[in-house]
């Protein structure tokens, strides 16, 4: 057993004995509690060194590790190196049960009354994990040597992807609280006592689950190529279910919290988030929707283990509610404001769920249709377009009315003011967005509603902020969801999009911009397109149409130019020859010593010509015959102005040109690609172009998204650290 | 009291009512080849394995031309996209098309892909090693 698996085994056993001594503490001396806490420090050591373990395989290439040798190459970046830990499924595990044992750690010396109940929860959550390891670990041995790894999956070597996955981990292990809090309090028949204890861990959880997914969606804008920031794909969906769910939560703990409502509600929403944390896990890893995602996630042995988890958590969950729900206190009579206040509460916490409802009935809708029709089905971005905009409105309009009706406090209960200038806003919103092109009525109708929450909300933080109050978390953040929902809209459906095919020194002009392609270089992974843009400032862009070898897959990087008031982006979508009549371009893989044909040539590839090793260069000898006739030339494989390529070359004999596109750094044969150079273009001798296919398009106020993303998140913080602040000092 | 829930209830009830109407009229179910050939004016979705070197780029109308098989009944069907295509198109082995047919193609919206994965060949060698 290697050193790593040793590390997974003894946590597995720690959290047995940390349920063992939690369980014999109950009523009992206190020295059983300490044991139990000293178990949570070791096993928070124990996964810290089993995570810095794993790093340091990574670091040092031990490709002899199967999960490192996937993830890591010799030549990866040192930063890449370290993201390797959490770049493959089984990595990504072991993180997530050392953030589950941090939380748990702090739960165990903040939660008082309820730590012994809680951490045998806790322990029976981080034990579900260890068996997904132990199933799959990252530590397991390569059958054979390899001198070097497979290097990261190219779609991931970007800075936001080295920290998105760890942020998203740290939001499904801080969804466990609220859930086992509540499992404990109803265990220790406390009724009520864990909602006030679950509330900061709800809204922090919240907080940073959106600052992972929106991180995850900043990366495909810069990185995929999309054109977007958000597809509607079941992955990314799949992270959307606990956030809803625990943004319902979230609303539904303010409501009891004040007028004590909404406590079985509220339950089953804690229940139900963590559910959707292993669903989301399940739906993502299993395979089942690998059919209709772009991810395609393939099919794991995980499906078995998670299945058993959702199951257990669902089960355990469940129980807890039909068994406690009785025992619940009556919800109390509330006062006519109070009336009111819930009634918007009950109002958004309905749009959580109706939204829940279609992003899960959308996402599921290829497994559940695969049931009740022969031909399973998929459901298209335009379902949860129409379906966002119909709760969207609703809760613009809330969080509209909302700072109006109880912003003042009681002494000025309503601010016309407030309201006029909220309408104002909102009517400026819609202007602005008829003047991009926005044409929808029911998308003018959300702008409004979200210009005018944006304006009544951002009324009272700065209110907030001149009067020194601690409360106005919660108008940053709903200024932030109202200008976040305000960006979607107007970059989505005010940009204007075209489609180019361009050869060098071709140009266009396209919303104010002139876009020339100044040149098209192939270089070691693919093809670079530079471009030279004249508009509201000269620009030198460029986009890549990268091809990597070792991971055998191909990858278009967007060119975007950013501007206050929106981005100019720049989407590759294809590399083609121009020149001849028959550009159509095939590969050829030659080891030393042997052939490949090229139609009836046979193309030897005889062996390397070191005269220009010097600078760098290699010479690949090659031979071809056609029946009786032979020739030999040479093809030199050099660095360029962006990495190593080689000229075109053509046979005597035959109208066939090759290239050498690389040489595998492992079996060292040469992936030559050759194509049929036509009659004309030998006659003309006109030069082969290298033309690109790319999409242009102008995306006005996406920035106000990101702003929007960071000032919601920033309120989502700031409440849950102020709400850890009040339960520390017994203030409601 | 009543009136309230009245009220709540039949919002939630429209709300899923346009919501599954909406699902209803945009889903794109997997047809095959041929029922794909009838269906017109409405998305669907084809699958089927990549014909290796079938591809081509018409670089006049920036179109990308390429041909699947669907495996059951060898049947061979021509996609039209100009959609960018999947980053690891290359070395797909199944493709999904999300589209409609008309005159001789399948014009393809959408693209997905299957690859060869590094999961699969995870499996692949451990099924050497057993």
């Amino acid at each position: 057993m290697t050193f790593g698996n040793i590390l997974i085994n003894a946590l597995f056993w720690l959290n047995i004995a940390g349920f063992g001594f939690y369980l014999i503490s109950i009523g009992s001396s206190r020295n059983w509690k300490l044991a139990g806490r000293t178990v949570q420090w070791l096993k928070v050591s124990i996964a810290t060194v089993g995570v810095f373990y794993l790093g340091t395989l990574f670091v040092h290439d031990q490709f002899g590790f199967k999960y490192v040798y996937e993830n890591s190459a010799s030549a990866q970046e040192f930063l890449y190196k370290i993201s390797g830990i959490w770049a493959g499924q089984e990595g990504t595990f072991l993180l997530w049960l050392l953030m589950l044992a941090v939380v748990n750690l702090v739960l165990a010396y903040t939660i008082r009354d309820l730590e012994d109940w809680t951490m045998i929860f806790a322990a029976v959550m981080e034990i579900m994990l260890c068996i997904l390891l132990l199933k799959r670990s990252p530590f397991e041995l390569m059958p054979g040597a390899v001198s070097d790894g497979l290097g990261m999956n190219v779609l991931l070597k970007n800075p936001w992807m080295v920290i998105h996955p760890p942020i998203v981990f740290a939001g499904y292990a801080l969804a466990e609280a609220p859930f086992v809090i509540f499992l404990a309090s109803m265990a220790r028949g406390d009724k009520t006592a864990w909602t006030r204890l679950a509330r900061p861990w709800a809204v922090f959880s919240w907080g940073i689950l959106g600052i992972g997914i929106f991180l995850g969606s900043y990366w495909a804008y810069e990185v995929l190529g999309w054109g977007g920031y958000w597809g509607w794909d079941p992955v990314e969906n799949a992270s959307l279910f606990p956030w809803i769910v625990m943004g319902g939560l979230v609303h539904g703990l303010f409501l009891q919290a004040y007028h004590k409502r909404y406590i079985f509600w509220n339950a089953f929403m804690a229940v139900v988030a963590y559910l959707m944390v292993f669903y989301s896990t399940f739906l993502t890893r299993s395979g089942v929707l690998s059919n209709f995602s772009v991810h395609s996630f393939t099919g794991l042995d995980l499906y078995l283990p998670l299945m058993m988890s959702l199951g257990f958590i669902a089960l355990i969950g469940i129980s807890m509610l039909v068994v406690q729900a009785k025992r619940l206190p009556a919800e109390a009579e509330q006062s006519k404001n109070s009336k009111t206040r819930s009634a918007l509460l009950n109002a958004t916490i309905y749009c959580f769920w109706i939204f829940f409802g279609f992003v899960f009935l959308g996402t599921d809708w290829p497994i559940i249709s695969s049931y009740i029709a022969e031909n399973p089905s998929t459901v298209p971005g335009r379902f949860y377009n129409l379906t966002s905009l119909m709760v969207g409105i609703p809760l613009n309009l809330i969080m509209f009315v909302c700072p109006v009706i109880f912003g003042g406090g009681k002494e000025k209960p309503f601010s016309v003011g407030d309201l006029v200038a909220g309408v104002f806003a909102g009517a400026f919103s819609t202007i602005v967005c008829v003047f991009l092109g926005v044409k929808n009525v029911a998308a003018l109708v959300f702008v409004f509603s979200a210009g005018a929450a944006l304006m009544t909300n951002a009324l009272q933080l700065g209110r907030h902020l001149l009067s020194g109050r601690l409360s106005f978390a919660s108008y940053l953040a709903h200024a932030g969801v109202a200008l976040l929902l305000f960006g979607i809209i107007a970059s989505s459906l005010g940009s204007k999009t075209e489609r180019f095919v361009m050869v060098p020194g071709g140009s266009k002009d396209f919303q104010g911009y002139n876009i020339t392609l100044s040149g098209v270089r192939e270089y070691e992974f693919g093809h670079r397109a530079f471009l030279t843009i004249e508009g509201k400032k000269s620009l030198t862009a460029r986009m890549e149409f990268v091809a990597e070898q070792a991971q055998r897959m191909a990858v278009n990087k967007p060119f975007i130019s950013r501007f206050l008031t929106g981005d100019l982006y720049l989407t590759p979508i294809q590399v083609f020859r121009s020149g001849g009549d028959s550009e159509e371009e095939k590969y050829l893989r030659i080891g030393q010593g042997r052939f490949d044909m090229a139609e009836d040539v046979k193309v030897y590839f005889d062996g390397y010509d070191l005269e220009k090793m010097q600078q760098g260069t290699v010479g690949i000898v090659i031979r071809a015959e056609t029946g009786e006739k032979k020739e030999k030339f040479t093809i030199y494989y050099g660095p360029g102005q962006d990495g190593m390529f080689s000229r075109e070359t053509q046979m005597k004999e035959r109208a066939i040109a090759f290239e050498v596109v690389s040489i595998d750094p492992d079996s060292k044969e040469i992936i030559l690609r050759w194509r049929n150079v036509s009659e004309k273009e030998k006659e003309e001798m006109t030069p082969v172009q290298t033309g690109v296919v790319f999409q242009a398009s102008v995306k006005p106020y996406v920035n106000l998204f990101w702003l929007g993303i960071i000032l919601m998140s920033t309120g989502a913080l700031i409440a849950s650290a102020r709400r850890f602040v009040n339960n520390r000092k017994n203030i409601n | 009291m009543k009136s309230k829930y009245i009220v709540g209830t039949i919002v939630i009830i429209a709300c899923f009512a346009v919501g599954i109407y909406s699902l209803k009229t945009s889903m794109t179910p997997y047809v095959p080849f041929d029922e794909a050939m009838k269906i017109t004016g409405r998305d669907v979705q084809i699958i089927g394995d990549l014909v290796k070197e079938s591809s081509s780029f018409d670089k006049q109308s920036g179109e990308f031309v390429f041909s699947v098989k669907e495996k059951e009944t060898n049947v061979e069907m021509k996609i039209k996209t100009s959609d960018s295509l999947p980053p690891n198109f290359e070395h797909s082995t199944q493709v999904v098309a999300i589209g409609s047919y008309s005159d001789g193609y399948f014009n393809a919206s959408r693209i997905l892909v299957k690859c060869p994965s590094k999961y699969e060949k995870k499996a692949a060698e451990e099924a050497d090693k057993g």
